[in-house]
């Protein structure tokens, strides 16, 4: 494109205090089980994320129809925050190490 | 049970005084009949060993304060008034999550002690005792379905 500087390519260095760089952190995945209805998987994503409605079904059919759907990734201690809120309601949610 | 107003963080419903009494019996039921043992990783057996015990701990005292606070609720005659027709039940928005939490979980024991059954199939009868405890969870299974259904619809159309 004429008029522009082409910038060099960011370099990530050793030892950055980037958090996602250094820690991958943990996904919640919530899993399929049959016996929770679906409209209440949906009300559980909207009050525990906060989601709208929309995002919230989008999730609940993830988990239906694949099985399961990540949720979020986050630190170790928000993710089992997650987890604990999930799990309360009954919901099939597990915490994994991020690869 | 029928929602019959909601405000900022309050929500009236209506409940029969046969439905109080069977929610009543039902959290009564389910109190003493603890629920699964959620892992808290599938992939992961050292954050198993170190956060499982203090997630069922967690989770076991939740249980029992949330039976405790609806039954009280259920009984307290400012809370649930008795009028023509049943009662009028008040709510707040995070009771009304603890009421939820609560009939899913005793869906969720139920259902496994019951086997695990098909939701669309339901138990294999067939190749059950029909005792006392599977009749007790059949009930308990269905009745706690019920209920979670109109609150549901209640929240969502109310």
């Amino acid at each position: 494109m004429p008029g522009t500087t082409e910038l060099p390519a960011p370099q990530v260095e050793e030892g950055t205090d980037d958090q996602s760089v250094q820690d991958p952190g943990y996904l919640v995945i919530c899993w399929d089980d049959p016996v929770n209805l679906m409209a209440y998987v949906t009300h559980v994503f909207q009050r525990v994320f906060g989601w709208d409605r929309e995002k919230a079904e989008k999730h609940m059919l993830e988990v239906h129809e694949l099985g399961k759907s990540v949720l979020a990734r986050d630190t170790l201690e928000k993710a089992e925050f997650y987890v604990h809120a999930l799990q309360l309601y009954s919901l099939s949610a597990t915490l994994e190490p991020a690869q | 049970m029928k929602l019959i107003s909601r405000e900022e963080d309050r929500t009236l419903w209506l409940i029969l005084a046969v439905d109080r009494e069977g929610l009543l019996l039902l959290l009564e039921a389910g109190s003493t009949r603890p629920g699964r043992r959620p892992g808290v990783s599938r992939q992961s057996s050292e954050l198993n060993q170190r956060l499982q015990d203090d997630l069922v701990e967690c989770l076991e005292e939740k249980r029992l304060a949330n039976h405790s606070d609806l039954t009280a609720s259920l009984r307290d005659p400012l809370r649930c008034v008795e009028g023509k027709g049943g009662f009028a039940w008040t709510l707040t928005l995070v009771e009304m999550e603890q009421l939820l939490q609560g009939l899913n979980a005793l869906r969720i024991s139920a259902w496994e002690r019951l086997g695990c059954p098909d939701p669309n199939e339901g138990p294999d009868l067939e190749s059950m005792e029909l005792g006392s405890e599977v009749l007790l969870d059949g009930w308990i299974l269905e009745l706690a379905s019920r209920f979670q259904t109109r609150v549901l619809h209640g929240l969502e159309n109310g």
